[in-house]
């Protein structure tokens, strides 16, 4: 069962305050934003869908949670801690240490305080000491390192090209040997890469850093589901007050009802009748991740342009908003 | 409303440039970790993990071996009994060392003659000793002891027989034709040496060349490798009158390819044919009152049966051998009418047919047929000199002697030829992968062949023959095989069609924010200054 999670929001207070209400986050959203999250959650179709199948992925999104709540209620170690056995099982999560450090390095967001260089260091000491715990701890309980092979390395190397919902496993099909294992570390790469520009245009906001990483995460690990998709969907109502910005949200949701609908589908015609190709299935599932990618890209952007607006006031008649030196893909 | 736009649009510059200039830092950061990680980390990644794997070969030594002249050393033994005097000996060696002297035969190959006088108690003793060293040995049988008609024997083992005359000269030719012709074979090294070479005849040659010369040439028209295969096809048009199981014939042919091992190794192997028959070339002959196969007419048996030959993944050469069990009596005859021998006939390279008339006969008889096809097939028989008679075995000592001398000549250039053509392959083409294993192959043959050119100069024949069949095979190995096509045929723009949609669209922009975080760097040292 999920906790009950609390979100506070640092306003920022500017000269122009009338006129500028929708810009600000409502103490009753707030309120309601604990409820409505945990109704997305519970009723989200792709929740559901995890738990028929009877998924680990429960396990995963529930200690996600659980470090969410702990880094928002001020508990840097715990939070670190919890974080660190999410990333033992499954290698990705390990990005979301940046937003916590940051958190705690910038006091939740506040731009006035100076960096804190000690409580980033220590908060991703404690981290990757209770990670290597965790890991003396399985290679005394199984005598070796073979666990690694079908763990860490399992995910690395891409063995096994079982057709996901991920882009991963339809590239590596039909890459020739020769390129396979540069292939292999541009796609891993592509999950790191963007963690370091990421933090430095939002190191004022973990919240809404954690939140992209987690789409990132969902998008590009090798071997994602539906289930990585449903903690940051219940996420979404916490940005109550950046819904004026978001421009794709209409684009993004039906993309992502046509994909529950045609996804299995497809899936039956290719595997159980033979009549379609893997082609018919890859569409689809690339139609989810693009969606996936549009609702990360919008929710940058409404974060960018709010800042903006909370600055300048909500009729800023400059074309501001997208800055163009964001070089992201 | 137009005022308070352009007081806003005055004021705009003042707030919006602090802004800017506190988050573009930030902004030029982000930028450059990008930057940094493409360039500094992609660039090699991409380098190091999509280069072709060439391991390092020795150029030099493969260049070397290719452009060394072979020297085969000869030891010739002259034994003779207390009959004949010893100085009387000496003065023929000296003749013959003298004659031998003038011998050319190739530019490529020299043989290093030395003759020996060894006196030995009785000129009945046949053998002389074994040694390391290629020996020929000659034992002058006095006119008391010689029962037989003409002057020289060729015996089962490795000795022959001179007929002692008082003409020192005479003696001498007599080694000297009996070394050249026969026991060497001097003319067969010649052209052995020039096919390995690929060196053509001339037009003049060619029109001089003996009826023994070409067919020569053509039972010698492929190197002798290493090890063949050979396969016997017991063809049975009928089984249920004639249902032979000649399991024995494999037993009866080991000896002969045990014999022949330090020279080639025979690998045997046999099949079964059942209900099927010979292509209907036969014809009724009323004189001899029998079915006759013309001579003219084997070619066209042999295609037909190509089909049922099964193919075995194997590079050594291979001899088919059928034994054909035919219902009623058939006989090979020749051009002018009469029954050849043994009822068989041979191809070169390919193998032979031979035909079994009688079922029930003793396998001994075919096993003799068919160890005479192998014989002629490997380059075996010869062409004896006036005068000479031979002994009758399947494999003399002699014979081994200059098959080996042979396959030494062979195995030699062929190794060489194939490392200096593999050289010059993978330095030219840029593109084949030379893996760990085919450069360990690679130097084993560069050094198997290295030793047995030392080995050469150092009298030790038969381990010489050893390393230098080593060498070929290793060579020939590492020539075919199929690791080295990995990368062959991939075209460069199959290679643009991979990097493209992954490189632009990505490099699009880190080109665009590179160039922006340059200015923006150097203006901001334009600043400080």
């Amino acid at each position: 069962m999920k906790r009950q999670r609390s979100e506070v929001k640092r306003i920022e207070k500017t000269e122009k305050t009338d006129g500028n209400e929708p810009l600000f986050v409502r103490s009753m959203d707030v309120a309601s934003a604990a409820v409505v999250v945990q109704v997305c959650y519970l009723f989200n179709p792709f929740g559901i869908a995890s738990c028929i199948a009877m998924t680990t992925s429960v396990f995963h999104n529930f200690l996600i949670a659980a470090a969410l709540v702990a880094f928002q209620s001020g508990r840097p170690y715990v939070s670190a801690s919890v974080l660190a056995l999410v990333s033992m099982l499954g290698l990705y999560p390990a990005v979301l240490m940046v937003p916590i450090a940051l958190h705690y390095a910038t006091a939740g967001g506040n731009s006035k305080t100076p960096f804190d260089w000690t409580a980033f260091c220590s908060s991703i000491a404690v981290f990757c000491s209770v990670w290597a715990g965790a890991l003396y701890m399985i290679v005394t309980l199984s005598g070796s390192w073979q666990f690694l092979q079908s763990t860490y390395l399992f995910f690395v190397l891409v063995p096994d090209l079982t057709p996901t919902v991920g882009v991963f496993w339809y590239f590596f099909t039909e890459v020739f040997d020769h390129f396979r294992l540069f292939f292999l570390w541009v796609f891993q790469l592509n999950i790191f890469i963007f963690v370091i520009p990421l933090a430095l245009t939002l190191r004022r906001s973990p919240m809404m850093l954690f939140h992209i990483l987690l789409i990132l995460i969902a998008v590009f690990k090798p071997y994602p589901s539906v289930g990585d998709a449903v903690v940051y969907m219940a996420l979404l109502p916490i940005w109550r007050h950046l819904y004026l910005y978001i421009r794709h949200s209409f684009l993004a949701a039906c993309t992502m009802a046509v994909f529950a609908v045609l996804a299995p589908v497809m899936w039956k015609l290719w595997i159980q009748d033979g009549s379609a190709n893997a082609n018919f299935y890859f569409a689809i599932t690339l139609a989810y991740c693009t969606a996936q990618i549009f609702l990360l890209t919008d929710l940058l952007y409404a974060e960018l342009r709010h800042r903006i607006h909370m600055t300048h006031g909500i009729r800023v008649v400059d074309e501001s908003g997208t800055e163009a030196k964001i070089a992201l893909s | 409303m137009a005022e308070e736009t352009k007081a806003l649009k005055e004021k705009r510059p003042a707030v919006n440039e602090v802004e800017v200039q506190k988050e573009l830092p930030y902004r030029m950061m982000a930028s450059a970790a990008f930057i940094l990680v493409m360039i500094v980390f992609g660039l090699p990644l991409w380098w190091n993990t999509t280069k072709v794997h060439r391991a390092s070969l020795p150029h030099a030594r493969m260049l070397d071996l290719s452009s060394r002249q072979l020297r085969i050393p000869v030891l010739i033994r002259i034994a003779y009994p207390p009959a004949i005097d010893e100085k009387w000996v000496t003065t023929v060696a000296e003749v013959l060392y003298g004659d031998l002297q003038d011998l050319q035969v190739h530019e490529k190959l020299k043989l290093d003659f030395v003759v020996d006088n060894v006196p030995i108690p009785s000129a009945a003793i046949a053998f002389l000793g074994s040694t390391e060293s290629l020996a020929l040995d000659f034992v002058l049988t006095p006119e008391s002891d010689w029962g037989r008609p003409g002057e020289l024997y060729f015996g089962a083992q490795r000795v022959t027989l001179v007929r002692h005359s008082v003409d020192t000269e005479k003696v001498a030719k007599l080694i000297q034709t009996a070394i050249v012709d026969v026991v060497l074979d001097v003319d067969q090294l010649k052209t052995v040496v020039r096919r390995d070479l690929k060196q053509r005849e001339t037009g003049w040659e060619l029109a001089t060349m003996t009826v023994r010369e070409q067919q020569r040439r053509v039972w010698d028209s492929a190197a002798l490798a290493p090890r063949h295969r050979v396969e016997l096809l017991f063809v049975y048009p009928d089984p249920t009158q004639c249902d032979a199981q000649p399991s024995r014939l494999t037993a009866l042919l080991k000896p002969f390819a045990d014999r022949l091992a330090p020279v080639t190794e025979l690998t045997l192997q046999s099949e079964n044919l059942f209900y099927v028959d010979l292509p209907p070339w036969q014809r009724r002959d009323e004189i001899l009152q029998t079915d006759v196969l013309d001579a003219d007419k084997l070619p066209l048996i042999v295609n037909p049966m190509e089909r049922y030959l099964t193919t075995v993944e194997s590079t050594a050469p291979v001899f088919h051998l059928l034994v054909y069990y035919s219902p009623r009596p058939l006989t090979i005859v020749d051009e002018e009418g009469d029954a050849v021998p043994g009822n068989a006939f041979a191809v070169a390279s390919w193998g032979g047919l031979a035909i079994v008339n009688n079922c029930s006969a003793d396998d001994s008889q075919l096993a003799a047929v068919l160890i005479d096809q192998l014989r002629v097939l490997l380059g075996l028989g010869s062409d004896l000199p006036p005068r000479s008679s031979k002994g009758s075995a399947p494999l003399a000592g002699w014979e081994l002697n200059r098959l080996a001398s042979r396959s030494l000549v062979d195995s030699a250039l062929r190794a060489a030829t194939t490392l200096r053509a593999l050289d010059k392959l993978l330095g030219e083409i840029q593109n084949i992968v030379i893996g760990e294993q085919i450069a360990g192959r690679i130097e084993a043959a560069v050094d198997a062949l290295e030793q047995a050119f030392q080995l050469m100069k150092d009298e030790q024949f038969w381990p010489a023959v050893a390393l230098a069949k080593k060498a070929a095979e290793l060579a020939d190995e590492a020539f075919f095989d199929p690791s080295l096509l990995a990368l062959l045929y991939f075209p460069d723009d199959q290679k643009y069609a991979i990097y493209i949609p992954l490189f632009l669209p990505v490099g699009v922009p880190v080109v665009l924010s590179l160039r922006a975080v340059v200015t923006y760097y150097f203006k901001r040292k334009q600043k400080r200054d």
